[in-house]
C-alpha cells in the first residue's frame, strides 16, 4: 500500500466495528462547567500576561490597564477553582488533588499551574492594592512577582488543550498543537476584549485601540488554527462528511459570532466612520461569547466524535503497516 | 487490616491534620520518588500481613483436587487465620490456584453449611435434622434400593449379582483408603457397578 502524502485526504474508516457500537466513552464531565472553567482560566491568564507586558513597558498611561489586568486575573482562583471543585467526583475531598505532583499526569500539571498562578496573582494583586495606598516599594515588588504569574498564565491558557489531547477522544487527540493554538489565541483575544470592555464601561479610552488590535490579531490566529485543525482532521480521516446540527451551531456561534462578528463590526466602523466605540464594545462582547462557545463547542464535538466508532478506529489505525515479504 | 481508632464523623481539624500527616509534596521536594516512597500514605505504611499475628504454622495438602499442592496453615489460638502455598513443595512451589487460595474460606466462612438440611418430598423449605438420623436414613434407603434392584443372573444365564440402581461419584481429594473402602463396600458388598471419580472436583 503506497504511503499517503502529508496533505492527501485519508479515506474515512470503513473497516469492521463492533455492531456499530462506540469504541471509547465520551468524557464524563459536564461540558458547560468545564467549558466555563477553560474560558475563565484562559481569560485570567491572558489578562495577567497583558498586564505584565504593559507594566514592563513602563508606559505611564498603562497604569490603569495594569491594575485592571491584575484584578481580572483573580477570576481564575475565585471563580474557576470552585467550578473545578464542583466538577470533581467527591468535591469534599478536593484537597487530595494537592497531595502530590505527578509530572506525567496532565491533570496534576494543570492543578499545580493553577495553584502557582493563583498564588502569584494574589500576591501581585495584593501588592497592587498596597501600592495604590502606600507607595512605590510595593509596586517594584509587584513588578517582580508578576513575571512568574504571567508565565503561569500562559500555561493556564494552553494546558487545557494538552489535557484534552491526552484523552482517547478522537477529535481532541488528533490535532493537539492546533487545539492548543486555538485555545491560546482565543484566551488572548478574550483577555484583551475583557480589558477593552472594562475601559469602555469605565468611560476611558487609553489603550483601547491597542487592545482591540491585539484581540483582532489573536482572532486571526485562532481562525488560522481552526482551519489548520479542520485540515488535520480531514487528513487523518476523522472529519465527518456531513455536519450535524450541533456542529453547525458550534460553527456559527464560535467562528461566526466570536470571530466573524467583531471583524464585521470593525469593518463597518472603518468603512462608515461611525459607531466605532459602541461597535468596539459589542465586538468585545461577541469575542467573549465566542470564546466561551468555542470551548463548549469543542467539548461537545469531542463527545460526538467519541461516539463514532469509525473515528476512533481510524485514529488508532497505524499509518503504514510493515510488509512481511 | 484494621482501622484502629477511626472516628465516624471527621471534623475540619481532623481533615486538616490528616492531610498534613499524609502530604506527599514535602517528601517529594526532599527527593523521594513520587511514584514510590513519596506517594505512600500513612494507612499503607501501617498495613501488616495477617501472618504477623500467627502463633504457629503447619503444612497441609490442598483439599480440592488431585494435584495435591502443599499449603502452609498459619494458626492463632487454635484457629487458622491464613493459608498460603508452601514454597518448599516441588508440586506448586508456593503457588495456589484460586480454589486452593480460598481454602481459608472453606474452613472458616460463616456462610458454610455445617448441619444436615433435609427437604421432604414436595416440601418447599429445608429442615435441620440430626446427623445420626440422616446416616440411618441413607443406610436404610441404600439397602432398600439395592434389594429392589438386585439382579442375580442375566436373561442369558450369566451370574452377575449386581445392582444398577445405585451409582457412586467421587472426587479427586479422596485418598487411597477412602477409595479402597468405596470399592469394597459398594462394589464388592452391595454390587454397585458404576463407581467413578473425577480428577479435578
Amino acid at each position: 500500500m503506497p504511503a499517503t502524502g502529508l496533505r492527501q485526504k485519508q479515506k474515512e474508516y470503513d473497516g469492521t466495528t463492533y455492531y456499530g457500537r462506540a469504541q471509547v466513552k465520551p468524557a464524563p464531565f459536564e461540558n458547560p462547567i468545564v467549558g466555563a472553567y477553560i474560558f475563565i482560566a484562559g481569560l485570567s491568564g491572558a489578562a495577567q500576561i497583558i498586564a505584565t507586558v504593559a507594566d514592563l513597558s513602563g508606559a505611564r498611561r498603562a497604569a490603569r490597564l495594569v491594575r485592571r489586568g491584575r484584578y481580572l486575573s483573580l477570576l481564575a482562583p475565585l471563580l474557576g477553582a470552585p467550578l473545578l471543585i464542583y466538577d470533581l467526583r467527591t468535591p469534599q475531598r478536593f484537597y487530595n488533588m494537592l497531595r502530590i505532583f505527578r509530572p506525567t499526569s496532565p491533570m496534576s500539571i494543570g492543578t499545580w499551574i493553577l495553584m502557582a498562578f493563583s498564588g502569584f496573582s494574589f500576591a501581585t494583586a495584593g501588592l497592587q492594592f498596597l501600592a495604590d495606598r502606600l507607595g512605590r516599594s510595593a509596586r517594584h515588588t509587584a513588578r517582580v512577582v508578576q513575571v512568574p504569574a504571567a508565565i503561569a498564565g500562559a500555561g493556564l491558557a494552553t494546558y487545557t488543550a494538552s489535557l484534552l489531547s491526552a484523552t482517547s477522544t478522537p477529535l481532541w487527540a488528533a490535532a493537539p498543537r492546533a487545539l492548543a493554538l486555538r485555545f491560546g489565541a482565543s484566551s488572548l483575544a478574550s483577555g484583551a476584549a475583557a480589558l477593552s470592555l472594562w475601559e469602555w464601561i469605565a468611560g476611558q479610552r487609553e489603550l483601547g485601540d491597542e487592545l482591540d488590535a491585539l484581540a483582532l490579531a489573536a482572532l486571526a490566529t485562532e481562525l488560522a488554527a481552526a482551519i489548520g485543525a479542520q485540515a488535520s482532521y480531514a487528513q487523518k480521516g476523522i472529519a465527518p462528511d456531513t455536519l450535524s446540527l450541533q456542529a453547525l451551531a458550534e460553527l456559527l456561534s464560535a467562528e461566526g459570532g466570536g470571530i466573524g462578528a467583531p471583524i464585521a463590526l470593525r469593518l463597518y466602523a472603518a468603512l462608515f466612520g461611525r459607531g466605532g466605540r459602541l461597535g468596539g464594545a459589542l465586538g468585545s462582547l461577541a469575542i467573549l461569547g465566542g470564546s466561551l462557545a468555542l470551548r463548549i463547542g469543542v467539548l461537545a464535538q469531542g463527545d460526538q466524535s467519541a461516539r463514532r466508532p469509525q473515528d476512533s478506529f481510524r485514529l488508532a489505525k497505524p499509518r503504514s503497516v510493515a510488509r512481511i515479504a | 487490616m484494621t482501622a484502629v481508632g477511626r472516628k465516624l464523623r471527621r471534623t475540619l481539624s481532623d481533615r486538616v491534620s490528616g492531610f498534613l500527616k499524609d502530604w506527599s509534596l514535602p517528601r517529594q521536594l526532599a527527593g523521594e520518588n513520587p511514584y514510590a516512597e513519596a506517594a505512600q500514605s500513612s494507612t499503607s505504611r501501617g498495613l501488616r500481613p495477617r501472618l504477623d499475628e500467627a502463633d504457629t504454622v503447619g503444612t497441609s495438602i490442598c483439599p480440592f483436587c488431585a494435584v495435591g499442592c502443599s499449603q502452609l496453615v498459619y494458626v492463632k489460638n487454635g484457629r487458622p487465620i491464613q493459608i498460603e502455598g508452601d514454597p518448599r513443595s516441588p508440586v506448586n512451589q508456593g503457588t495456589l490456584c484460586p480454589k486452593g487460595a480460598g481454602t481459608l474460606g472453606l474452613l472458616t466462612s460463616p456462610l458454610r453449611v455445617n448441619t444436615v438440611r433435609y427437604r421432604a418430598p414436595h416440601a418447599t423449605e429445608w429442615e435441620e435434622r440430626p446427623l445420626g438420623w440422616a446416616m440411618d436414613r441413607i443406610a436404610s434407603l441404600t439397602k432398600r434400593t439395592r434389594d429392589e434392584t438386585f439382579v442375580e443372573t442375566l436373561p442369558d444365564g450369566t451370574k452377575v449379582n449386581h445392582t444398577l440402581g445405585i451409582a457412586s461419584l467421587g472426587g479427586a481429594t479422596m485418598d487411597n483408603e477412602e477409595n479402597y473402602l468405596i470399592k469394597k463396600l459398594l462394589g464388592g458388598g452391595l454390587g454397585v457397578v458404576p463407581i467413578e471419580n473425577q480428577a479435578r472436583i
